[in-house]
């Protein structure tokens, strides 16, 4: 652990939503100046609502989606909205990724070592033994069995596919596995099975994770840095141990209390948000969550978002409340 | 006095590859203004049990039969839902049990206006002319909380957000007071912080009309939040009955007990999750004797040999395992 293998810097992705034939394109802003730094080795979580730019982010890392200003850097390449194809290529080498869906994110016409082995073909091995070889090695890491790389997804249950996709994401030795909440679709009981394989499979390869979930809960358990968005911008984060000990974002506090706890040691007073997340087209340069905020004063309403500041060793929140005695 | 009484419901569906089981043998009662839930995994039957109740199971494919089928509605009359024509179910369903289902947008009609579909209600249950069915329809968007009801009321759904549109439905469900409502997984597909805010208008609306609450979940913390009592369910039997602290603090049945240790402590740092082994077994292909036997920690021989029976303790506690249960019954 120490050395930093990927950090952004101001990352911010925009998408122009058109609103008419005539209309000026309105500007949707999915992420907004956001900082992430991931250790090697550390699982990284990124927790908030939907829609808050939390997959957008994973997918400007992964090249999915154009980043609009902003770089980051992975992996020895400085990576920006300019940066030609070869480069990113390289880069993205390194990366892997592990969708929500398992239904949906494995092709059906492939056979298991087909799909297993595909980010390798792609990577220029062309080598039928070398790719089942590699496929074969994996199966079993993942807990499937040989006989199963010639069978059709449709065979599977989701458990057993996130399995496969996993051992996809593993397969061209990448070191980044972005995980886009790799347990939401799965049943309750195999959440556990596929978050302890997550570790297990950290161990054995040394692997580093990128985390995204909105289960707080999860979050707690597996990540030991976090970063919580709102609409877009990142309003708190640093360790995780840190952060649910002295949670200092409003937000942060109220996805802490709606977290429903199967047996809570005492009942706590629940922080109910009132209405929904504003639409993040073409945002104020204020704090995006003060229209829900129940501690917003004045000055949430009327004066930019502040910088991050200090909590403690490793934790940073924004917000102008902190240190106003509330 | 019950509102809802199942006695041995078994649900059997006919598919190309065969016929399925869904339920096999499920007794279930909700009291008066009692908050009652089922919980259990994907395919345990949960689902299938609260559409069997609105009678919404096609059929075939789905054929179903029980020993006693009984809702009773407000005046007191005893209605077998087992024998009722459509159409007398027609008069049942909204005025006196009504649903909520998981995904709200699958549920509304992407053509028609959130006001129209209000409406509907009122002018089809209570005769109302379209513009005093109106007026209901906004009264009731207030009631559960929609900000700006004129407006929201000439909007299509694909305007709402998730949230919203449950509320709508809520509003739908809970318009003509029911005594019954069947919430399937309500707030499944919604994010945490909206959870909050649907769980707490449910709650709420259950105490201000008096209404008895069937809740689906699979989350146990939902459980803990709303329910008075529980039913867990796994491969179409109810494997453990008790209310709600007995059943989250003192589970009985593995099955039970490994659930609840797979959601992580908040309060504690674990290194590893709690996990069950192996899947839920395919309704086609489920073990011989206890359908729970080939993941408990505890099975024994004749756990794979026999079904075990619902032993039950006298206080409306049962459990379905042989393991110690003698344990249970001295407390």
């Amino acid at each position: 652990m120490g050395e930093i293998i990927l950090k952004t810097n101001d990352l911010t992705v925009d998408f122009k939503v058109k609103k008419n034939v005539f209309g000026k394109a309105d500007r949707l802003s999915a992420v907004h100046n956001a900082n992430i730094e991931i250790k090697k080795g550390e699982i990284y979580g990124l927790v908030g609502e939907s829609g808050c730019g939390k997959t957008t982010l994973a997918n400007a890392i992964l090249g999915f989606v154009p980043i609009t200003s902003g770089s980051f850097e992975a992996f020895g390449h400085t990576i920006d909205a300019k940066t030609g194809a070869a480069e990113w290529k390289d880069a993205r080498r390194h990366m892997q990724t592990v969708f929500q869906d398992p239904y949906s994110s494995l092709n059906a016409r492939f056979t298991v070592w087909q799909i297993i082995s595909e980010p390798l073909y792609i990577a220029g091995e062309r080598d039928e033994r070398v790719l089942c070889e590699r496929a074969a090695a994996l199966v079993e890491k993942v807990g499937l069995s040989l006989t199963d790389l010639d069978r059709y997804i449709f065979e599977f249950s989701g458990g057993q596919r996130q399995r496969i996709a996993i051992a996809r994401a593993l397969i061209t030795n990448a070191e980044l596995i972005i995980c886009d909440e790799p347990t939401s679709a799965l049943d309750v009981s195999v959440h556990s099975q596929i978050c302890n394989l997550l570790l297990d499979l950290r161990e054995e390869f040394g692997l580093t994770y990128l985390f995204i979930s909105h289960n707080l809960s999860l979050i707690k358990h597996i990540t030991d840095h976090m970063a919580v968005m709102y609409l877009g911008e990142i309003l708190e984060s640093g360790a995780t141990d840190e952060i649910f000990k002295n949670p200092q974002s409003p937000y942060t506090k109220a996805l802490m209390s709606a977290i429903l706890e199967v047996n809570p040691k005492e009942k706590r007073e629940r922080i109910i948000l009132s209405g929904e997340a504003r639409s993040p087209i073409n945002p104020p340069n204020l704090c995006r969550f003060a229209g829900r905020c129940g501690e917003a004063c004045e000055l949430c309403h009327n004066a930019p978002l502040p910088d991050f500041k200090k909590i403690g060793d490793d934790h940073f929140a924004r917000c102008h409340l902190i240190g106003k005695g509330k | 006095m019950n509102v809802l009484d199942i006695k041995n419901l078994k649900i059997l569906f006919r598919t190309g590859e065969g016929f399925v089981r869904a339920v096999e043998g499920v007794d279930i009662h909700v009291g008066e203004g009692e908050r009652v839930a089922i919980v259990g995994e994907s395919g345990c039957g949960k689902s299938v049990t609260s559409l069997a109740c609105m009678r919404l199971l096609q059929s075939p494919p789905a054929y179903y039969t029980a020993d006693t089928f009984d809702f009773v509605s407000r005046d007191g009359t005893r209605h077998n839902l087992l024998t009722k024509s459509e159409n007398e179910m027609l008069t049942l369903r909204a005025r006196e049990m009504a649903m909520i289902f998981q995904d709200p947008s699958t549920f509304l009609n992407p053509v028609m206006t959130i006001g129209e579909q209000l409406d509907e209600v009122f002018i089809y249950h209570k005769n109302m002319k379209p513009k005093e069915a109106r007026v209901h329809t906004i009264e009731m968007m207030k009631k559960v909380g929609i900000p700006d009801p004129e407006m929201r009321a000439n909007q299509y759904p694909h305007e709402l957000s998730g949230g919203l549109k449950q509320r709508i439905l809520i509003a739908m469900a809970t318009s003509l007071s029911p005594r019954l409502l069947i919430a399937d997984e309500p707030t499944t597909a919604l994010d945490v912080t909206i959870q909050a805010q649907i769980l707490r208008l449910i709650g709420e609306r259950c105490e201000k009309e008096k209404m008895s609450l069937l809740m689906i979940t699979h989350d146990l913390g939902v459980v803990r939040e709303m329910a008075d009592r529980v039913y867990v369910m796994y491969c179409g039997k109810i494997v453990e009955e008790g209310t709600v602290d007995e059943i989250l603090s003192h589970p009985k049945h593995p099955y039970t007990k490994a659930l609840i240790d797979t959601v992580p402590d908040m309060n504690t740092k674990t290194e590893r999750f709690v996990q069950i082994p192996h899947n839920v077994p395919h309704p086609m292909n489920k073990p011989k004797g206890c359908y729970f036997s080939n993941r408990c920690a505890y099975c024994t021989e004749l756990c794979t040999q026999k079904q075990p029976p619902l032993y039950d303790r006298g206080d409306g506690r049962k459990v379905r395992c042989y393991y110690k249960t003698e344990e249970l019954w001295e407390k």
